[in-house]
Parts: structure tokens; C-alpha cells; sequence
């Protein structure tokens, strides 16, 4: 089958809002999930992997981040539904072909994203109620398992959207596992070289995430913690981030090694190199801070802020790949405006006072993180919470009021 | 049809999105209706300042935040996944047109996990002005959410003006939307009654303070009986006489509103006799049977909603084979495979022979060559244009709807002019969407599907021979011409 004759064609509902405000959405969308995405992905393996360590502020640190896990899964996975529905806005001309192509594994996401999640669950549970040592086998498995189901999740996500992005494969995908022009739904893009080396790129990219979030955690979110604790961030830091610059280079070289005569020169053209070349070193800014402010407590602050400027870099410079890899069989941009301005209104008002909701509900936590416990109200004073309790201050050193507030990106050092 | 159709052998792509859609709506009235109750149960807890109350609620919002933010969350994520998947075209067509719908229910979802995070894990750090307000967010943004999307599937069963203006809001505020809404916040209620008992009965030990919770959910559980006893009404009185014709006409759908009505007056019945006359009625069991029921009618009555739908995705715009509506004509005019991505790129490859492009490039195939090929390819195209036409709702040999079993002891001028005229044949079935030399080819394909009568049976002319219907047809069943 002819590759030009499989994309839908343009379908005439057309854009409702200029084709710049979906792309700006998408790729905001995309950075904002970036953050907690990465932290699931390479920080849960990075936690379970450290909670194994003799050193116990490298445990202290697998604990802490492994029960602030299921509100990162939480607002990753809504804070995703963004850059999708945008994607699918302007990209429906093959978005539905290859996730369709690889339909059992893409709707497996949706199994194995619960599995996590609850494993995740399991074992943060497992941690407020006995405390790390303590954790039963199959609380442990639980967590080695989540681990192991968000890099899964991974393959899945990065097979659809290379296969989105080459519909050249298409005709070979739908010929592995098609009956009557028809698919079934079983093709892969596991013999796929880009998939490796894509995968490989993304995981250091994730990984240099992990390491600017142990030192936010060190500088910013572990007030309660021991200053050993806050020493150990400060040098494991910056270390793990230079491993994780090394397994991102050394992807990101084999990954563009791999691109398209035509792609390669796009991406390194003259217009685009300054933009490309500034992505490509983004997570050396946040490796800098952190080398450069190891005795610096709040460079732990500042590499999260940089990092999560390397994210953007990364999700613009993403978006101009794709519509490069698409170019030859689409222009995402020529579909027809058909402004929807009423509903368009309603989500940018909805959105604004939705950030007023969400800055309410943030003060009146921090305030309430400052006071304390309101003195007379519900005493819930159960054996079993005063062992969660006691379980979050020594395994954690963090309760869990702190662990979601630290989602939200606060500076919630109710210890200091 | 622009996209790769995915066959799922025996069960139908689209049976996956009732599954699913149908397990997520268990939660997600729990999500809303669960979030109602909790913010006026803590409310009325901190006014009579009742501990012991106030405690349980704690136990109940931590089974509340696994369930719903968990499960209910990403079993909503997998409706979007599966719709895409089974059925892109009505998919895309409702995210080009509500976008903005779905970006403002994005926005209240992440109020509500905001919200329902601080709500349970702040407990008893927040003052309880501050707490109570945090549960009130959350309930009015969940509700919000099931608002928004409530107009929008609403407006898969009756787009109200749409079609003429193409306007957001006249879609949006269809005439299916009330009513929806109203039975929806009712179902919100119930079901999140029927949560709480059969949490309750499990961790509250003291039998005094189970009735206490048995006796304050029957009040809100009576209003969501009484709201989607009326919404129901409702939703009836405004639904497309086609789907009130389907509602009375189709065996299944007779059955399963049987199955519902009972049920819904079983649990109306216990509700009324039990907790909220008569409260001590509760234990694990009763519970379980109890929630279990609720369960059942909601899952029953999803099920309905769906069905009576057909022949439609979209009512009157997009039909359930993910065909548009105002393409029925083109496409029987110039060829199903012709109009449709993937099946011209494959007939384009398999007999290049039959297609050429025009001056714009666009895929012309020869239709009455078609009918000289070979058997076997003719038979291969059928399946093309089964798969394509016919799959979503019907299996091939054997599974939902096979048409193996449909076709079972019919002759080829049955099938044929079922392929011609489905729509007549039953009017919950889109029409036929090709050219005549298309529908002989999927008359080939069904004829070398379809089984002669069971051995043994007799009608008068001998076992195993089915009455001559029509003069000169020996009803044999006619291979492939």
C-alpha cells in the first residue's frame, strides 16, 4: 500500500481556534506533564534502585519520593490530557491510523497505568504504616512492579508516536497483523532501531529530571529532614545528574545518528540551530547550577527551574521534528479555521478562575501547613495513625499534607 | 471512513468501549455523588460537632480518594483511549466540535483532584470553615464536570440544532441535556448512598452508629430514586422517535429495560423499607446485594442509552458503521471502497489494474470491473467491505451479532436484498453505503459465511429442507455467481 494514500484526509469540521493558539496549548501542555511524567518514569525505578542503598539519606530519599508518588501520577496523568486533546485536534490525520495499528498495546496503557498506580499506592501505604524495613514482600513487589509498568507504559508511548510520526511504516505495521484491509491491532514497533534509541534519549532526559528534583527536595521540601540528609542531596545530585547528561547524550547522538538525511538537515538549518543546539544542552544548565551551588541550599530550586526549561526546549523542539517528520505526507497547519469564539471564551475565563480556585485552595493549605494541627478538632487518634504518623516523621521525615503540597510546587518547609 | 477499521475478533471493536465506558460509570457517579456527600456529612459533623462521625468520614473519603482517583480516573482516561480506537471518526468528529467543552472539563478535573487531595489528606489541619470548604470545591467541580460532559453525549442522541447552525451552544444545550443532567445528578446520589453502605457496613462496628449512617445517607438516596425517576421520564419524552421505536421494538433492549425497571424498583423498595423507615437493616451482605443492584440499573440502563442510539453514532449525523450521513449518497454513487482511506489503498495494491487517479489525484476505481474477477477475489473485497460496513456491530462466524448465525438457512436473493436494503430490514441499521457491484461483492462474502439450516429439521418438504419461499428457488443456498 502507498504510505500518502493511508493519511485521512482533511476534514472540513476545521480548526476551532488559530492553528498557533492549539500548538502553543499542546506543547504547554506537554512541558507542564514533562515534570511529574519523568518523575514516574525514571524516578521510580531510581527510587527503588536507591532504596536498596546502605546509605541511609539515599533511602530516606527513595521513601520520601516514593509517597509522593501517587499525587505525581495523579496530576501527571491529568496534566497529559492536555497536550492529547490538542494532539488529536491537529493531528487526527494520523494520530488515529497508528494508535489503531497498535491498538491492544496502546489501550493496555490504560490497565497497566492502574496497575502502577495502585502498586504505587501499595507500597507508599507500606511505607506510612510499617516503614521501609519493615515492608512485606509483596508490598515491595508492588513497587518494583509500578516501576517496571511506567518504562512498559514508556515503550507503548514512544511505538504510537514514532509510528504517528512515519507513516511510511504503516503499510509494513498494517500488513504484520491486517486481515481484509482491516487490522487487528497487534503491530509493533519493536524492530524499529528509532524506538531504542528514542527510548534511551527519553530515560536520561527523565533521569536528569530525577536528579534535579533530589536536590529541590534536599533544598526546598525537607525542612523536617536531618542536615545530613540535605548534604547527601547536594552531592548525589549533581552526580546522578552527570550520569544522566551521559545516557541523554549518548541517546540523543545515536537517536539523530538514525533520522532522515532530510530531517537532519531541517533540524540543524540555519534558522533552526540556534533553537535545536540550545535544546540539545538545555539539561547542562540545571547540571551547571548544580556542580556550581553544591554547597548552595537553594540551588536545588533553581535546577528545577532549569530543568523544567530544558522540558520546554524540548517539547518546542519536539513539535518542529514532528511537523518536519509529517511535512511530506501533511501540512498540520492547512486545515480551515472555524473560530468556535463563545467556547473559546468560556475555556480561557474557566481557565483563569480556575487558577484563582487553585491559588485559593494552595494559600489556605500553606497557612494551614504553618499552623499545625487545629487543636481540638477531630481526634482521630487510632493506634494504627499514630504508627502512620510517627512512620511519616522518621521513614519520610515528610507527612503527607507536605508531599501533596510539594506537588503543587510550593515552598511547604513547614520545618524551617 | 478516513482511518484503519480494528477488528477484534468475536466481541466487535465497539463492545470494548461499552465495557469499559460501562465499568467507569459505576465510579463515576460515586465520584460526584460521593463528593456531595461528603461535604455536607463533614459540614454537618463539625456543626454537631460529632467525632465519631467525623471520624468514619475520614475512613470513607481515603476509600473514596483509591477508588475514584485511581480506578475512576483512569477508566475515564480509557473511554477517550477506546473511542478513539473503536471508533475514530464519531471521535473526532465530537472533539473537533466540543474541544473547548472538553478543555473546560479538563480544568474543573484538576480543581477536583486538587480539592479532594486537600480535603482528605489536610484533615484535621485545615480549621473547618476552610475543610468543608475544600469538600464543597470539590463537589461543585465534579459536578460541573459531569454537567459538561453530560452535554456533550447527550448531543450523540439528539444534537438539537446543530446540524443547521453548527453552533457550539446549540449543541451543546440539546434537548437531551436537561434531562440527562437531572438523572445523572440523581444516579450521582443514589449510587454514592449505596457506596457509603456498603463501606460503612464493613468498618463501622458499632451497630448505633451504622443506623446513624444508614439513616443520614436514605434522605439523599430517595432524592437521587425521585431525580432519576424523573429525568428518566424525561429523557423519554424527548428522545428521537427513532430511539423510542427502537426502546419498544428490540427484543434485547425490551428485556434490559425490564431488567432495569425492576431492579430500580427493588432498590427503591428496600431503600423506602430499610434505611430509611426501618434503619438497622444493614450488614456486609444486605450491602453488597444492595450496591450491587444500583450497580446493575446503572450499568442497564448505560447500556440503553447507547443502544437506542442506532442506526447512529450522532444521531442523524454519524452513522454507527462510521459513515457521515451526508455521505450516503456520494458513497453510493461513486463506491464504499472508493470513499473510504484504507479500503481504495488496499484494492490500489491488491488490483492496481482496476484503479487510476483522476485530474485531482483521486482514486478512481472501475466498479463493473470488479464483478469479473475471480471468485475468491471477489470474496476477498466482500470481506474488505464487511469489515468495513458491517463489523461494528456485527461479528463474522461467531460472536456478537455474527452474521453466520443471522444468515443461517437463507438464499442468496435474501442476502442480497438484506445488503441493499438494511435499513428496511431494520431500521436501528445504517443503510447501505456502496454501489450495486459492491453489494454483490459482500452478498458473495456473506453467502460463503452463512450455514444451511441445522441438519434434522423438518418444515414439511423433508429434514434439512427450508420451504420454497419464492417460485424457482430451490433455497440450496446459490455459491458465488
Amino acid at each position: 500500500m502507498d504510505a500518502n494514500g493511508l493519511i485521512a484526509p482533511v476534514n472540513e469540521l476545521g480548526y476551532p481556534a488559530p492553528f498557533w493558539f492549539l500548538i502553543f496549548f499542546r506543547v504547554l501542555g506537554f512541558t507542564l506533564h514533562l515534570l511529574p511524567m519523568n518523575l514516574w518514569y525514571a524516578g521510580t525505578l531510581t527510587a527503588m534502585l536507591l532504596g536498596l542503598s546502605r546509605v541511609p539519606e539515599a533511602r530516606r530519599f527513595s521513601a520520601r519520593l516514593m509517597s509522593q508518588m501517587p499525587f505525581i501520577i495523579a496530576f501527571g496523568v491529568n496534566l497529559g490530557i492536555v497536550p492529547l486533546l490538542f494532539l488529536q485536534v491537529m493531528g487526527y490525520r494520523v494520530f488515529y491510523s497508528a494508535t489503531i495499528l497498535m491498538a491492544w498495546q496502546w489501550l493496555s496503557v490504560i490497565a497497566l497505568l492502574c496497575l502502577a498506580y495502585y502498586g504505587v499506592y501499595i507500597y507508599a501505604v507500606g511505607l506510612r504504616t510499617v516503614g521501609m524495613d519493615a515492608l512485606a514482600r509483596w508490598q515491595r513487589a508492588s513497587g518494583w512492579l509500578s516501576a517496571l509498568l511506567f518504562i512498559v507504559i514508556a515503550v507503548i508511548f514512544h511505538s504510537a508516536m514514532l509510528t504517528m510520526a512515519e507513516p511510511g511504516s504503516w503499510p509494513a505495521l498494517a500488513a504484520q497483523s491486517g486481515r481484509a484491509a482491516a487490522v487487528y491491532g497487534t503491530a509493533h514497533a519493536l524492530g524499529n532501531a528509532a524506538l531504542w534509541t528514542r527510548m534511551l534519549f527519553f530515560l536520561g532526559l527523565a533521569m536528569t529530571t530525577t536528579a534535579a528534583y533530589v536536590a529541590f527536595d534536599g533544598a526546598v521540601l525537607a525542612g523536617r529532614e536531618s542536615s545530613e540528609y540535605r548534604s547527601w542531596t547536594r552531592g548525589f545530585a549533581p552526580k546522578f545528574h552527570t550520569f544522566a547528561v551521559l545516557v541523554y547524550a549518548a541517546g540523543g547522538l545515536l537517536y539523530a545518528a538514525g533520522w532522515e538525511p532530510g530531517l537532519r538537515e531541517y533540524m540543524s538549518s540555519g534558522s533552526l540551530l540556534p533553537l535545536n543546539l540550545l535544546t540539545a544542552l538545555g539539561p547542562g544548565l540545571p547540571l551547571l547550577i548544580l556542580w556550581l551551588g553544591r554547597n548552595a541550599p537553594a540551588a536545588g530550586l533553581w535546577a528545577l527551574i532549569a530543568q523544567f526549561l530544558a522540558l520546554g526546549l524540548q517539547a518546542v523542539s519536539r513539535q518542529l521534528m514532528q511537523n518536519q517528520q509529517l511535512a511530506p505526507y501533511l501540512d498540520i497547519a492547512s486545515d480551515p479555521l472555524k473560530m468556535q469564539i463563545g467556547p473559546l471564551v468560556m475555556f480561557l475565563v474557566s481557565f483563569v478562575a480556575g487558577l484563582g480556585v487553585l491559588g485559593w485552595i494552595i494559600a489556605r493549605l500553606v497557612e494551614a501547613n504553618r499552623k499545625g494541627v487545629v487543636s481540638g478538632q477531630l481526634a482521630v487518634g487510632s493506634k494504627q495513625n499514630q504508627n502512620e504518623k510517627q512512620n511519616e516523621e522518621q521513614v519520610c521525615g515528610l507527612s503527607a499534607d507536605n508531599q501533596f503540597l510539594l506537588i503543587l510546587f510550593l515552598q511547604a518547609d513547614s520545618g524551617s | 471512513m478516513s482511518y484503519p477499521w480494528w477488528h477484534v475478533p468475536f466481541l466487535t471493536a465497539p463492545m470494548l468501549i461499552a465495557l469499559i465506558a460501562t465499568v467507569h460509570v459505576l465510579v463515576s457517579h460515586y465520584a460526584v455523588g460521593g463528593g456531595l456527600f461528603l461535604a455536607v456529612e463533614t459540614s454537618h459533623a463539625y456543626r454537631h460537632r460529632d467525632e465519631r462521625y467525623l471520624a468514619y468520614l475520614k475512613q470513607h473519603a481515603w476509600f473514596f480518594v483509591l477508588l475514584t482517583v485511581v480506578f475512576g480516573a483512569i477508566t475515564g482516561v480509557g473511554i477517550w483511549w477506546i473511542i478513539g480506537l473503536a471508533s475514530p471518526l464519531a471521535t473526532h468528529f465530537l472533539i473537533q466540535t466540543f474541544v473547548f467543552g472538553w478543555a473546560t472539563e479538563w480544568v474543573f478535573f484538576v480543581i477536583e483532584l486538587t480539592a479532594g487531595f486537600a480535603f482528605y489528606y489536610f484533615w484535621g489541619r485545615l480549621d473547618p470553615k476552610t475543610h468543608v470548604a475544600m469538600g464543597w470545591i470539590y463537589a461543585i467541580a465534579a459536578w460541573i464536570s459531569l454537567v459538561l460532559i453530560t452535554g456533550i453525549t447527550a448531543f450523540m442522541l439528539d444534537p438539537g440544532r446543530w446540524p443547521e447552525t453548527h453552533n457550539f451552544w446549540d449543541g451543546f444545550f440539546n434537548p437531551q441535556f436537561l434531562p440527562q443532567v437531572l438523572a445523572r445528578t440523581g444516579g450521582a446520589f443514589l449510587l454514592a448512598s449505596l457506596y457509603v453502605y456498603f463501606h460503612a457496613s464493613f468498618r463501622c462496628r458499632d451497630r448505633e452508629h451504622l443506623r446513624y449512617i444508614e439513616r443520614r445517607s436514605s434522605r439523599p438516596a430517595m432524592l437521587g430514586s425521585i431525580l432519576v425517576a424523573v429525568g428518566g421520564l424525561w429523557w423519554f419524552l424527548m428522545l428521537p422517535e427513532s430511539s423510542k421505536a427502537a426502546l419498544q421494538g428490540a427484543a434485547v433492549i425490551n428485556v434490559l429495560m425490564v431488567i432495569m425497571f425492576t431492579l430500580t424498583i427493588v432498590v427503591f423498595a428496600l431503600l423506602y423499607l430499610g434505611p430509611y423507615r426501618n434503619p438497622g437493616w444493614l450488614s456486609p451482605g444486605f450491602a453488597i446485594m444492595f450496591l450491587g443492584f444500583g450497580l446493575a440499573a446503572t450499568a442497564t440502563g448505560e447500556y440503553i442509552r447507547e443502544a437506542v442510539r442506532k442506526p447512529y453514532i450522532v444521531y442523524n449525523l454519524v452513522l454507527g458503521n462510521q459513515v457521515l450521513v451526508e455521505d450516503v449518497p456520494r458513497l453510493r454513487s461513486d463506491g464504499f471502497i472508493e470513499g473510504t482511506t484504507w479500503p481504495s489503498a488496499w484494492l490500489a495494491a491488491r488490483h492496481p489494474q482496476l484503479t487510476e487517479r483522476d485530474g485531482e489525484g483521486r482514486l478512481r476505481i472501475d466498479e463493473q470491473a470488479l464483478l469479473g474477477l475471480p471468485a475468491e477475489e471477489r470474496v476477498d473485497i466482500g470481506e474488505v467491505l464487511f469489515m468495513y460496513h458491517c463489523n461494528d456491530c456485527h461479528a463474522a462466524e461467531n460472536g456478537v451479532n455474527a452474521m453466520a448465525h443471522l444468515l443461517t438457512g437463507w438464499n442468496r436473493e435474501m442476502v442480497a436484498t438484506s445488503v441493499r436494503h438494511p435499513e428496511q430490514l431494520k431500521y436501528f441499521m445504517p443503510p447501505w453505503s456502496g454501489t450495486e457491484a459492491e453489494a454483490e461483492l459482500l452478498t458473495d462474502y456473506l453467502m460463503q459465511l452463512r450455514p444451511e439450516l441445522p441438519p434434522g429439521m423438518d418444515f414439511g418438504e423433508g429434514p434439512g429442507r427450508p420451504l420454497s419461499l419464492l417460485p424457482g428457488n430451490d433455497n440450496t443456498g446459490e455459491e458465488v455467481r
